[in-house]
């Protein structure tokens, strides 16, 4: 099994640093879903695990191998990142077929029948010029760059953005055909998590930079926990678990709980029930967070 | 295929497309001489001497021009795209010689068709001109964020203008050069225009080794 990997991965602009010592492990076959707040990191983590933007500090490698410069292993990966509909000279005029025909020319694998259909599927008129493309048709052709590509190593950045339900349906459908015909990786990095927690097999979650947890996500919704209750009560039962995000109203009081393993026990006083992707998600970066 | 040739072949592509606009522009020139010659005698010998110099000139400021925009805009799609910043380097370069050297070709033909042989000397000098000032408006690209784009804009058009001034020979050789023959003067320029070239190419290439997706 391939792996993409960094190791001590920094990133400064300036005197600002993006990524803090970030170390992280892509295996092949597998899809994940990139979890982040604006400006967390998730984009120039993306970026320099591909070697779109060079790291201040660290390395990555697939298969051992470097990736930067690299043509066998850029070869496997394809990043298909928001298009830009200004650019510094002024609106971005490049047409949907032109732009389609670069990434032709550059991915080795590049399906042209299949980006045709996509084409269609997502009723994408290619000789409409960028600029002039709506929100949800950028994240379409974006989608459309990604999935043609057939890249062993597949990476969207909020490819759901701007796309109605109807489209948002047909993307998740899309993927998953394709991983199970293929069995190819991928990397979504979305601020819709809901929709797309069913997507994923783990999940990685970045805050502020640093990597806060890179899991199975059906593992680690399996060790999440609401736990309520009158706020004695639930201080005790949690006593010696991580807690996220308490919240009183009088004496009630709810927690979300990370436990290290599956089937922990509150005990009878307290009511206990399952968290979804995005609740996590939440507790684990709202303020107030602190580790009993 | 590799990755190389597949980058190879699109700037190919590049500098045909971009040698096709200038040849667009150009046949919109000789219709507007032509217009303005209707109803009098046609001048087929004015009309061939301006459209062609006029060639010269869109060569080299189309190229330039193109370079600008290159380095903030195309090569960052094609860089997000999985090519190499060696491979965009090289197409870079490829690009502009099979533009201008294609556009000698052709204009060389209307030479001969036309008999403007003294027109020789200013495409020899202006090709020549033409790949510093690529590489400098390559470069400046690559600083344009940094710079600003006013003061980056305001360069490229005295740049662009004294450029294809400079390349058009006859300021060079009767301003810079009025006490030299024209081989020794066409010798000097050659060789400031080649080691301007090498120079201005290493400074791209540092410029283009930390380019980033944008």
């Amino acid at each position: 099994m391939a792996t993409l990997s960094g190791k001590n991965i920094v990133k400064k602009y300036g005197k600002d640093t993006v990524l803090k010592n970030v170390d992280i492990d892509i295996e092949t076959g597998k899809i994940y879903g990139l979890i982040g707040r604006n400006g967390a990191g998730k984009t120039t983590l993306l970026s320099i695990l591909t070697a779109q933007n060079p790291a201040t500090e660290g390395t990555v490698t697939l298969d051992g191998q470097p990736v930067w410069e690299n043509e066998e292993a850029l070869s496997h990966i394809c990043y298909s990142r928001e298009i830009p509909q200004l650019t510094l000279f002024g609106p971005n005029t490049l047409k949907v077929k032109q732009y389609l025909n670069i990434a032709k020319a550059f991915y080795k694998n590049w399906d042209q029948e299949y980006a045709d259909e996509l084409t269609k599927l997502f009723n994408i008129n290619i000789k409409k010029r960028i600029n002039k493309l709506s929100k949800g048709m950028l994240s379409a052709v974006t989608i459309i760059v990604a999935m043609a590509s057939k890249a062993d190593i597949t990476i969207l950045d909020e490819p759901v953005a701007g796309l109605d339900v109807v489209a948002r349906e047909q993307f998740y459908k899309l993927v998953i055909d394709e991983y199970a015909a293929t069995g190819r990786t991928f990397i979504i990095s979305t601020h819709i998590i809901e929709e797309a927690a069913n997507l994923f097999e783990k999940v990685i979650m970045i805050d502020d930079g640093q990597l806060v947890l890179e899991e199975n996500t059906e593992h680690l919704l399996s060790r999440a926990y609401r736990v309520s209750g009158e706020a004695e009560a639930v201080n005790s039962a949690v006593d010696g678990f991580k807690v996220y995000n308490p919240e009183s109203l009088g004496n009630h009081k709810a927690v979300t709980v990370l436990s290290n393993e599956p089937g922990a026990k509150f005990g009878e006083n307290v009511q206990v029930e399952p968290v979804q992707l995005q609740n996590l998600f939440y507790a684990m970066c709202v303020d107030g967070r602190k580790e009993a | 295929m590799s990755l190389a040739r597949r980058s190879d072949k699109y700037y190919v592509k590049t500098g045909l497309y971009t040698l096709g606009y200038a040849l667009l522009l150009e046949c919109l020139l000789i219709a507007e001489l032509i217009f303005f010659d209707y109803g009098n005698d046609l001048r087929m010998d004015y009309i061939a001497r301006s459209g062609i110099s006029f060639f010269f000139m869109i060569l080299i400021l189309f190229n330039a021009m193109y370079s600008l925009y290159a380095a903030n805009w195309t090569d960052s799609i094609v860089l997000s795209m999985g090519a190499r910043r060696k491979d965009i380097f090289r197409g870079q370069i490829l690009k502009t010689t099979v533009c201008l050297v294609l556009g000698a070709a052709l204009a060389l033909i209307a030479i001969y068709f036309t008999k403007q042989f003294e027109l020789i000397g200013l495409l020899i000098t202006s090709i020549i001109g033409a790949f510093p000032l690529t590489a400098l408006f390559y470069g400046i690209g690559h600083k344009i964020r940094k710079w600003g784009r006013v003061a980056v804009m305001i360069i490229a058009i005295i740049g662009g203008i004294c450029g294809a001034a400079v390349s058009a020979g006859s300021i060079l050789r009767q301003v810079f050069f009025p006490a030299f023959n024209l081989q020794i003067s066409f010798a000097i320029y050659a060789l400031v225009c080649v080691v301007a070239f090498i120079l201005l190419e290493m400074w791209v290439y540092k410029l283009s080794s930390k380019s980033m997706v944008r």
